[in-house]
């Protein structure tokens, strides 16, 4: 057997976590309303699929865009040669348009600032060939996607440095917090290159504060070697888009445009969340720095969008009607989304983060855990991968250092799904209260207090023992 | 078709089937009208005589059968070219409908088991600690109806546990012993101990109420009567006082006046009370009956209080003086002397006479021991008989207080079991009915003796019995009154009363079933599918669906239907059929599996109506069946055990057995076999054939081994097998070893003491499917250990040897390492190679979704309805969807004819859950009836007593 290379195969790809282990097990028994009813429901996938009708409509009505077509002349030749790594600038100049626009037009973006990439994925990457040197690290806030430890670290032998957080405060990332993360990567002897933050959050659902923004801009002042990325690929899902605050807002709000900070910035971002289009790999690159534009369009050479693809997306993102009028649907329908997950969550007892954006919500599952550890954290998530039937992402696989807090998705499935996803997670909070009260009844009993409880059990499937223990043969 | 020319055949063994020299079956007990078929004849082995024996024989059968075929006729032996024909295997024809009809249960059965099972549960519970003896036997009872022997057994050892006096202890223990068959096991003798309190023949002449040594060892096995040894001789006549004499004969006897006035109330107003004597030294005892002998051990006995010296007839002797002259303490001293000398049956037999005579409590007890000990030989004994069975027996016993109703239902039992039909049966049920007092008494003993009239076809008497079992409360008997009524022709009548029996109870299978018996027709066949539906153990409705379909020449439907229940119910009587019906459609090789397997379960099974031993049938169809030799034997038992075909391995086993009937090996084989059939009593018997055939004594200390391990005495079977490794390390022994200790959940030191055991077992010589057990085993304490890599391994090579139940060890694996779909397929595999694979689909079950796991389910109950999980899972599910009616209804089905403790606690629970605090109550207390420590269940019980405590 001929031996791989370290790369290959060493484990800091993340693939083995909860968070994919529990995408196999989907994948071995997915969910289908008639083919496997029985099956696991996919809430771990953060997909868009609210609005797939809005853009099926806008592809039928414009069909020259897909057909390799522009005024009925086909482009296709044209297309079929295209491999400029700095891409179409008709989608480029639109792509920044549409920025500005998700932003609520608060801020512009120069096209030439934009390098793009195949998805978000590589954005980041990039960025960090970029940025840092192997070994080198980036400090981010916790909990985060568990993809970043692939992501940033795998190739580029970067390290994460964890910002703590808490849930005391809303996992708000505090300066206490970016401090110490800060000091402990000195202390691991690790040179902070810089900090990574997703927002709106990924796993979180919420958009940045300007408090915050405040603390991580006066950090990267302070400290005159540290890059600011802002990871913002969900900016599009903010339900209301003037509680999102980009970080270049904060550049020209806080006059740092004329600063060594501008440079400093940079912003990753991507169509797959906001258009719903994770199979197009769209993402970019923005900064202000004209050597970082000037290296990851170099590297963007390993992963350009194709050229039919930006053909595509520049008509799209052209027609200002169309984006104008998406944006706003989307959001209505993701917060109407977010708002029956989080009042049928509540109606069975579980809370979640306030949120305000995202796919997801950050469910808060702690009361359902038998231990405040990581093992009953596990154990529970694999009762509702198991037993209930749902994929879901534990907090351990987003780094998270409280146990109990889970990331629900809910944008990629329909209205019955979700509710399906509900009964199921009623089903095991009554099963778990049935048997907790069994315990508080019995203590009851110990106590001399006796009072009949009327027990409403459920969920008798769970309590057979699978197991009876049948006499060994001879 | 297999054709086969007779004269082939005659040439060889089927002469000697016919040959009358040959050893032909004993005619059946109590059968006489019949006669002995295959006896006839007289000496010769020519094919003329075969004939005519063949003649003789059929023609005797045709006379006893129904429907006779006057045309059938047998092709002489002799005659060459002549083709085997079902006829000729076929003396009775074909089985037909109208001699078909089911057994009347000759025990206790209710209409609502469940609330009898509470009942006695609460009786158990809430009765005085006098009175908990006679409460479990009433258990034993109702657990001897459901037929389950070991919760049986349980219940006659707490009976035992709890007996109070004398008398009940010996018949009890007695019983005990005699539910071991340890009878049958060569060079035991009837007062071998086996080491406990509870069995011991001495322990029992002890009185007194004392539940909690009776597991504790007994004195026979502790060292024994030492102390007795270790105190002074008794002082020497030189330094007695001797102060008068009494004078027999010539002779003068020395003694102490006050001595002797202290051994009663007479002596002592003999000897101080004015009268003459008092103020003789000399008093003249000749007219008292009484030797020299005799008083000069009364003399010894009033100084020292001892008897040990003294010959037994000098102590009958004094037990005669101490009866006449009101010696209350000489007289139990002799008592217990004489009661202690008593140790086989001739010596029984002389003294239970002086010990009636006498009235001597122990003495009797333990002649009564020795007897029953001597069970069921002793029961041939005509003077056993005489005291036993007469009336004048029982009110003799009765005035000592040693007829009982326990003596007589032990003794009733063992004679049905002997011959139903016998007068001694009825005798001894007679005394029964004479002891019955509690009305469950009344109705066991009523009813029994029904049935014993109904099979003697003394229809009158039998119909009384059973209307007397009625009114004393029992109505299953109403079933015995129909029959009777049947019988004597008022079929109507009969209708009537199972109709009316029907639609005032809950129906329950043997409702329908009887009711099947009354109607014609659709109504019929209705009432039998009711039956099945309701109680799908019942063997009748199948017979007769197979039979109905074979007078319609629809053999292989005939085949399938019974298919259905042997499939989970190894029934003698339809495997019967089963090979009747192959015979008729010339599947010999079938019949003859199926024979075999009949008579592993049922060596003395008679055939065709109880008219030819299945012995002879087998000699019948072995010509016509493959020849195999042993090794192609083994090479078959490997296979079928391969494939999980237990009674295909059970024929195996038997043919096995004919070529080597000393091979206890085979035995043992044979035991294993009938216990996954669930033939308990069967299984036994094997072992203890295994036992009695080991040629080696570490080999017959593991079979010995097993025998205690089954009847609960796990200490014992492991010093057995600790005896036998150091005699010689073999597998059996260390398997034996690891098996007993693995019984009880492990902790990890005890576990890897086992792993270690089995791995010894592993390194040992035996074949392929002994290991391949032992891997299984230890992969399975592996996975209790979490090991699964470790228990992975062993089912695999479990499984390379083609143990194919290893598959379920090796899914059970994946599960846990979270490969569901893995674990599926692994079962899919068992499932695919196993002829009995009702559990392989239930366990499927637990690894795919719900909606296969319900079909799987489905298909495990429709294989084996007595699987309980299926139906605890179904009742689950509904409940969750709120269906709570119907998920009790789910359960009630199955409880209807399996009372299974897992069923009942979750009816129970769901009871609770419905708020149904009474129905939750009555099931609480039913289960524990058959598991009185189930934990689950006593915390229900209490839970729901609750409320109804505080009100």
């Amino acid at each position: 057997m001929v031996q791989l290379s370290r790369k290959a195969t060493c484990n800091s790809h993340g693939q083995v976590s909860s968070y994919f282990l529990g995408w196999e097990e989907y994948e071995k028994n997915p969910y289908d309303v008639t083919k496997n009813p029985q099956g696991i429901i996919q809430m771990g996938l953060a997909e868009n699929q609210l609005c797939f009708d809005l853009l099926e409509s806008w592809l039928a009505q414009n069909t020259d865009a897909a057909c390799f077509k522009r005024d009925g002349q086909s482009v296709f030749r044209e297309l079929a040669l295209f491999q400029d790594y700095h891409g179409l600038s008709s989608f480029k100049n639109a792509f920044a348009d549409f920025m500005s626009e998700n932003r609520g037009n608060r801020v512009s973006f120069d096209s030439n600032n934009l390098v793009l990439t195949a998805g978000a994925t590589s954005a980041n990457e990039t960025l960090m060939f970029c940025l840092a040197d192997p070994g080198d690290a980036f400090l981010l806030p916790t909990p985060y996607y568990p993809g970043f430890d692939r992501d940033l670290k795998w190739r580029t032998g970067v390290e994460i440095v964890p910002i703590q957080s808490s849930s005391t405060n809303g996992f708000r990332i505090t300066k206490l917090a970016l401090e110490e993360a800060y000091e402990q990567a000195k202390k691991l002897d690790l040179n902070v290159k810089g900090i990574l933050i997703t927002n709106p959050s990924n796993p979180l659902g919420t958009t940045t504060t300007q408090t915050e923004l405040n603390i991580l801009f006066d950090f990267i002042t302070k400290n005159k070697n540290i890059h600011l990325v802002s990871d913002e690929i969900y900016s599009g899902t903010v339900f209301n888009s003037s509680e999102f605050i980009s970080v270049m807002e904060i550049l020209k709000n806080n006059q740092l445009e004329n600063t060594d900070v501008l440079n400093r910035v940079h912003i990753v971002c991507s169509l797959s969340k906001d258009l719903g289009l994770p199979g197009f790999r769209v993402g970019a690159i923005y900064s202000n720095d004209k050597d970082v534009i000037s290296a990851a369009t170099k590297m963007s050479s390993f992963g350009l969008v194709s050229s039919q693809t930006q053909y595509l997306l520049s008509s799209l993102l052209s027609d200002k009607k169309f984006t104008k009028n998406y944006l706003r649907e989307n959001q209505k329908r993701l917060k109407n989304r977010q708002r029956k997950l989080v009042l049928g969550l509540e109606a069975i007892g579980i809370k979640c983060l306030k949120s305000n954006a995202g796919l997801f919500c950050w469910v808060d599952m702690r009361p359902l855990l038998r231990s405040k550890t990581f093992e009953a954290e596990m154990d529970l998530w694999k009762k509702i991968v198991y037993e209930v039937k749902l994929n879901i992402s534990p907090g351990s696989s987003c780094h998270c250092e409280e146990p109990g807090w889970f990331r629900v998705c809910f944008a990629n499935m329909i209205d019955e799904t979700l509710k399906l996803a509900l009964k199921r997670l009623k089903m095991l909070v009554d099963d778990e209260n049935s048997s907790r009260r069994c315990q508080k009844s019995k203590s009851e009993r110990l106590n001399g207090s006796r009072k009949k409880t009327m027990s409403n059990v459920s969920n008798w499937v769970f309590r057979l023992s699978f197991h009876d223990r049948e006499a060994e043969e001879r | 078709m297999r054709s086969l020319k007779l004269a082939e055949g005659c040439k060889g063994t089927q002469v000697y089937a016919l040959n009358p020299s040959a050893p032909t079956p004993p005619p059946p007990p109590g059968n006489s009208s019949t006669g002995g078929g295959g006896g006839g004849g007289s000496g010769g082995g020519t094919g003329g005589v075969g004939d005519k024996l063949l003649q003789h024989l059929s023609d005797h059968l045709r006379v006893n059968s129904v429907r006779s075929k006057s045309s059938r006729t047998y092709p002489p032996p002799t005659q060459p070219n002549a083709v085997v024909s079902p006829e000729f295997l076929l003396p009775c024809g074909l089985p037909v409908t109208d001699l078909l009809e089911p057994q009347i249960d000759p025990c206790l059965k209710f209409v609502d088991l469940v609330e009898k099972m509470a009942q006695v549960y609460r009786r158990i519970e809430n009765c005085s600690q006098f009175e908990k003896s006679g409460a479990y036997l009433e258990q034993c009872a109702i657990f001897r109806g459901i037929s389950d022997p070991k919760l049986f057994r349980r219940s006659l050892r707490s009976s035992r546990q709890h007996a109070v006096d004398v008398h009940a202890k010996v018949v009890l223990a007695s019983w005990l012993r005699f539910e071991r068959r340890e009878d049958e096991l060569i060079g035991t003798t009837s007062m071998d101990c086996c080491g406990r309190n509870l069995e011991c023949p001495k322990a029992t002449l002890v009185s007194g109420y004392d539940p909690e040594s009776v597991y504790d060892p007994c004195v026979c096995s502790g060292a024994s009567r030492s102390e007795m040894m270790n105190e002074d001789e008794c002082s020497t006549s030189q330094e007695v006082d001797y102060d008068m004499s009494f004078c027999i004969g010539d002779e003068e006897v020395r003694c102490v006046r006050y001595k002797i006035a202290s051994l009663s109330r007479p002596f002592k107003a003999m000897l101080y009370g004015g009268f003459r004597e008092m103020k003789r030294a000399t008093i003249n005892f000749t007219q008292n009956g009484i030797s020299v002998e005799g008083m000069r051990a009364a003399e010894i006995f009033s100084r020292t209080n001892r008897l040990d010296n003294f010959p037994p007839n000098v102590v009958l002797e004094l037990l005669k003086l101490a009866n006449r002259f009101c010696c209350d303490e000489l007289k139990s001293a002799c008592d217990s002397h004489l009661a202690h000398l008593v140790n086989s049956l001739d010596e029984a037999m002389l003294l239970i006479e002086y010990g009636l005579e006498e009235a001597a409590y122990l003495l009797v007890a333990a002649c009564l021991q020795v007897f029953l000990r001597e069970l069921p030989s002793s029961m041939h004994n005509p003077n056993v008989i005489k005291i036993f069975c007469s009336a004048e027996g029982r009110e003799r016993l009765a005035s000592l207080g040693h007829a009982s109703f326990t003596l007589y239902f032990f003794l009733s039992q063992i004679a049905m079991e002997d011959d139903m039909k016998s007068n001694t049966t009825v005798m001894l049920l007679e005394r029964l009915v004479e002891c019955a007092v509690d009305s469950w008494e009344k109705q066991l003993a009523y009813h029994q003796l029904g049935v014993v009239m109904l099979e003697r076809k003394e229809y009158k008497d039998a119909q009384r019995w059973f209307n007397a079992a009625v009114e004393a409360g029992h109505l299953y008997s109403l079933v015995g009154v129909a029959r009777t009524k049947f019988k004597r022709d008022h079929r109507y009548s009969a209708y009537k009363i199972i109709n009316s029996l029907i639609s005032d109870h809950k129906a329950t299978g043997w409702m329908h079933q009887e009711r099947s018996l009354y109607c014609s027709g659709k109504e019929k066949l209705l009432d039998l599918d009711t039956a099945t539906e309701f109680d799908p153990t019942l063997t009748f409705p199948y017979k007769f669906r197979a039979v109905a379909l074979v007078e319609e020449n629809q053999f292989g439907a005939a085949i399938a239907e019974l298919n259905k229940i042997l499939g989970f119910k190894a029934s003698p009587d339809c495997l019967e059929m089963r090979a009747w019906i192959s015979i008729g459609m010339e599947d010999y090789e079938g019949a003859l599996k199926d024979i075999r397997a009949l008579l592993t379960l049922e060596p003395n099974f008679m055939m065709f109506n109880w008219k030819i031993h299945g012995d002879h049938m087998v000699e019948l169809l072995r010509p016509l069946a493959q020849q195999w030799s042993q090794a192609d034997c083994w090479m078959q038992l490997y296979d079928r055990w391969s494939s999980v075909d237990d009674i295909g391995s059970l024929a195996v086993v038997h043919h096995m057995l004919a070529n080597d009937p000393g091979k206890s090996l085979l035995r043992f084989r044979q035991s294993l076999l009938l216990l996954r059939l669930n033939c308990q009593k069967a299984a036994m018997r094997s072992l203890r054939l295994a036992r009695n055939h080991s040629k080696s004594e570490h080999e017959r200390l593991v079979y010995e081994g097993w025998i205690l391990y089954d009847t609960g005495h796990r200490e014992e079977a492991l010093a057995k097998a600790e005896e036998s490794i150091s005699i010689q390390r073999s597998f059996e022994a260390f398997f034996l070893k690891a098996y007993a200790l693995a019984d009880s959940t492990l902790d990890p030191d005890s576990s890897n003491y086992v792993i270690q055991l089995l791995q010894e077992a592993l390194k040992c010589p035996s074949d392929g499917l002994r290991k391949g057990q032992a891997l299984n085993n230890l992969g399975s304490v592996y996975v209790d250990c979490e090991k699964l890599d470790l228990a992975a391994d062993c089912y695999t090579n479990a499984l390379t040897i083609k143990h194919t139940r290893a598959h379920q060890g090796l899914a059970r694996v994946y599960h846990l390492k979270n490969q569901r779909k893995a674990a599926y397929d692994e079962m899919t595999k068992l499932i695919e190679k196993a002829q009995n694979n009702a559990s392989a689909y239930e366990k499927r079950s637990e690894y795919c979704d719900r909606e296969m796991a319900q079909s799987d389910l489905c298909l495990a109950t429709q294989l084996d309805p007595l699987r309980t999980y299926p139906y605890r899972y179904r009742a689950a599910v509904l409940m969750d969807d709120h269906k709570e009616s119907e998920a009790i209804d789910e359960l009630s089905r199955a409880i209807s004819f399996k009372p299974d403790l897992q069923l009942l606690h979750l009816r129970a629970a769901f009871y609770d859950s419905m708020g149904e605090g009474a129905s939750a109550i009555k099931d609480c207390e039913a289960a524990l009836c058959i598991d009185p420590g189930h934990a689950d269940t006593l915390e229900l019980y209490h839970k729901a007593r609750e409320p109804n405590d505080q009100k």
